[in-house]
């Protein structure tokens, strides 16, 4: 656990000390800022409706969530590779998981800085003398953490297979286009099986079903902190067979 | 060359070890898959599936009553949702109740545990529908989707249509012409999805099937002609609502099954013969239930003198008229378009299980050529009920000699509005057969008479099956209506035209957070720098 934590402030503080992290939060708030305000005016004035536009009901909402997670992930372990510094931390006194858990937390805790965005348009909408569905608010807040907890771990599943970060960021936001997209491509099939199968990974549908309507509920949890375990698990691996290598 | 042997046996005990670690890493891999499709097959089950509705209002929580319903689906039900635009002015609500029912539905299908499959199909907002959607349609035998869409609820062959509009929910069309008076807009006055998608699974979960007696014979409407003045239609839609359909001729000696629920006649234009008056008269005495359209014939053995004996009286002269609009926008007579009468809430009765549903969700029965009706005397402990009655200024239009008619209200010709159908329940006045006694249920005679004698042809059907239906299903006593309680969401919305609100969101969302975190950046990329 102490391992954990000093990886997580490592990265934490890693993320914030660049000049990348500081540049996506400006781009993020000022585009969901614009953007909040175009929802309000198509949906008439409708404040839950926007909101549930700005936490995943938009096409802005997953260009962010599929691009973000990538571009915060790609050197965290690739970059070390490459200079050197990941045989320091592999030779420390902390275990491969809390390695790559510290760095994915790291990741989604920034992700969740970034939607906090959406938090604070409520609480505008609050001043204004409208009160929104908080529990909506929240859900999709929570959705939407979730995620980017998946995707920031792909990313970092995709950054631990090789040693170049702009390779690792590329493989994963092509990734993430497939993930958003499957479920366009599934609706050009006639084939049953294959939509259902699809309808099974679509992370899209999952969160709109439930955490955007303001639903907790531990089957689409679970779908996403399973998956969200895979890849973390699959990345531990990766980093475990870099010391045979 | 012993250092050299030495070299290569280390390097080849290198590969193997690579090529085993790649083994277990693959299969490790592998295994965390499958784990994790299992893992969240399992989650999803209901034994330790849990889910907490954070929203204000509850509005993703289903009422007991519906939990009940899906909790009873024994078969696979599918749902079939085709939505389209809405027409003005309804854009903005039409696709409102439409985002309500589509998570109503994924919310049903969550509960269902499987049982129901919802298929939301693309049906194309600019371009063509997908292949997928066509085939479902001809599959389900949808002849148009209105604007707005509508829901189609199937097991095999039998389906239930609910329209957006006036099924799932009802809109109020406000003001949107600032000529007439200020501007309001759209709303949506209620949204009654839960109970409707409620009332139509427990409608196709229950496995009543009753027979309907289709008599022919009497020159009426055809069951087997799909012109426009056959009967084909009526069959089709009654079968996709359960019913099962015969078609019977007692003039040539056929006889009623002996599950026969229900007897109809179509526009009988000549008399039934004595034994076959005998027949339907037994059946309905004895707790039959009989679907009536007057047709043209009059006299001894007619449908219309044989309803009288159940306290229903066909007004033996005349047909319904009613001035019709110009294009010059007044009202003129003189034309046969007189005879077609468009009957709205006004004309349907209140409180009546065939027209409170039409009522509510704000829908017309059309019926042309219909001869006036009028309350007799039922037999003792019956009741006869009005259903739809004619509009305002309508008149009975009398025959000339020659049966034409003028379609202009004369001297003579009675002024009103006219019952064109009533229904009359009785206790049943012979003993009820062993086959068509049912349980829980008092024995009943049901007859339902419609002075239209056009009223169930094919050309009509589409305006008026749902009456056709809800028509049918009282008199089979087959009531699934669910009535849950109303829980409407207040739409949360700024004044868009108050520019301090937005300014509000505009300055602080949009400009002041992202320019403190550029500050921040800044101011960070400044200590480093130093």
């Amino acid at each position: 656990m102490r391992g954990f934590l000093a990886i997580y402030r490592r990265e934490l503080g890693g993320i914030f000390m660049g000049p990348l992290a500081w540049t996506l939060l400006v781009i993020a708030y000022a585009l969901q800022g614009l953007l909040f305000l175009v929802y309000l005016k198509t949906s008439q004035g409708d404040v839950d409706l926007a909101l549930r536009f700005a936490f995943g009901e938009s096409w802005a909402f997953w260009a962010l969530a599929a691009l973000f997670p990538p571009l915060l992930t790609m050197r965290m372990i690739s970059e070390e590779s490459r200079m050197g510094l990941l045989e320091y931390l592999l030779t420390a006194p902390v275990t491969d998981v809390a390695v790559v858990l510290g760095k994915f937390c790291a990741a989604t805790t920034f992700m969740a800085l970034v939607w906090s965005a959406g938090l604070l348009h409520a609480l505008l909408v609050m001043r204004a003398g409208v009160t929104p569905d908080w529990g909506a608010v929240w859900g999709g807040w929570l959705g939407a953490v979730l995620v980017s907890g998946l995707f920031c771990a792909t990313g970092l599943c995709a950054s631990s297979f090789t040693n170049t970060p702009v390779v690792a960021a590329f493989g994963s936001i092509v990734a993430h286009l497939l993930i958003v997209i499957l479920p366009l491509l599934g609706a050009l099939t006639e084939s049953e099986w294959i939509r259902a199968a699809i309808a099974r990974v679509d992370v899209v549908d999952h969160h709109k079903a439930s955490f955007l309507v303001g639903v907790v509920d531990s089957a689409y949890a679970g779908f996403f902190l399973v998956w969200t375990a895979l890849f973390l698990f699959v990345a531990t691996r990766s980093l475990e067979a870099r010391r045979w290598r | 060359m012993a250092l050299k042997e030495s070299n290569m046996a280390d390097a080849s005990m290198s590969r193997g070890q690579r090529l085993l670690i790649g083994v277990r890493v693959s299969l490790a891999v592998m295994l965390a898959i499958a784990a994790a499709l299992l893992a969240t097959r399992i989650l999803e089950s209901r034994l330790v599936r849990a889910r907490w509705d954070l929203s204000t209002d509850a509005l993703n929580t289903l009422d007991p009553l519906t939990k009940n319903v899906l909790g009873r689906i024994e078969e696979d039900i599918t749902v079939d949702v085709y939505f389209t635009p809405p027409e003005p002015p309804f854009q903005v609500v039409g696709a409102e109740a439409q985002d309500r029912a589509r998570r109503l539905l994924r919310l049903m299908g969550d509960e269902s545990g499987g049982r129901l499959r919802v298929e939301f199909h693309d049906v194309g907002e600019r371009g063509k529908p997908s292949a997928r959607a066509e085939a479902r349609r001809g599959e389900l035998g949808l002849a148009a989707i209105e604007a707005g869409g509508l829901v189609v609820l199937s097991r095999e062959r039998r389906k239930e249509v609910l329209r957006l509009r006036g099924g799932l929910a009802d809109f109020d069309a406000g003001n949107p012409d600032p000529r007439l008076g200020p501007y309001v807009p759209a709303r949506l006055v209620a949204f009654r999805g839960e109970e409707t998608l409620a009332t139509a699974i427990l409608a196709l979960a229950t496995d009543d099937t009753p027979t309907v007696a289709l008599l022919v014979g009497q020159a009426g409407l055809d069951p087997r002609r799909t012109d426009d003045f056959g009967a084909a239609q009526l069959v089709r839609e009654l079968e996709a609502d359960g019913f099962r359909v015969v078609s019977i001729d007692l003039e040539k000696g056929q006889s009623l099954p002996a599950d026969t629920r229900i007897v109809v006649t179509l526009s009988d234009a000549q008399p039934f013969s004595a034994s076959a008056a005998e027949v339907i008269t037994k059946f309905v005495d004895a707790g039959g239930r009989w679907f009536v359209s007057v047709g043209a014939a009059s006299g001894a053995g007619t449908a219309a003198e044989l309803v009288r004996r159940y306290g229903i009286e066909v007004v033996p002269r005349g047909i319904v008229a009613r001035p019709v609009p110009s294009l010059g926008g007044g009202m003129m007579q003189g034309t046969p378009a007189c005879a077609d009468l468009s009957i709205g809430s006004d004309g349907m009765a209140a409180q009546n299980p065939v027209t409170t549903p039409l009522r509510t969700a704000g829908r017309r029965v059309y019926v042309r050529s219909a001869r006036a009706l009028k309350r007799g005397t039922p037999p003792a402990g019956g009741a006869v009920m009005e259903v739809l009655r004619s509009p305002d200024g309508s008149w009975l239009d009398l025959e000339a000699a020659d049966r034409s008619h003028d379609w202009t209200r004369t001297a003579g010709e009675e002024e009103g509005r006219f019952v064109v159908a009533f229904q009359a329940a009785l206790p049943a006045l012979a003993a009820v057969p062993a086959e068509r006694r049912r349980e829980g249920e008092r024995p009943e005679t049901r007859v339902f008479v419609v002075g239209a004698p056009e009223i169930a042809a094919n050309w009509m059907v589409p305006q008026n099956r749902d009456f056709l239906l809800l028509a049918f299903n009282w008199l089979a006593a087959r009531d699934h209506r669910i009535a849950l309680a109303r829980r409407e969401a207040p739409t949360r919305r700024l004044d868009l035209s108050d520019p301090e609100a937005l300014a509000g969101i505009y300055l602080l969302g949009a400009w002041l957070v992202p320019l403190l975190c550029l500050a921040a950046g800044l101011v960070v990329w400044w200590r480093r720098r130093a």
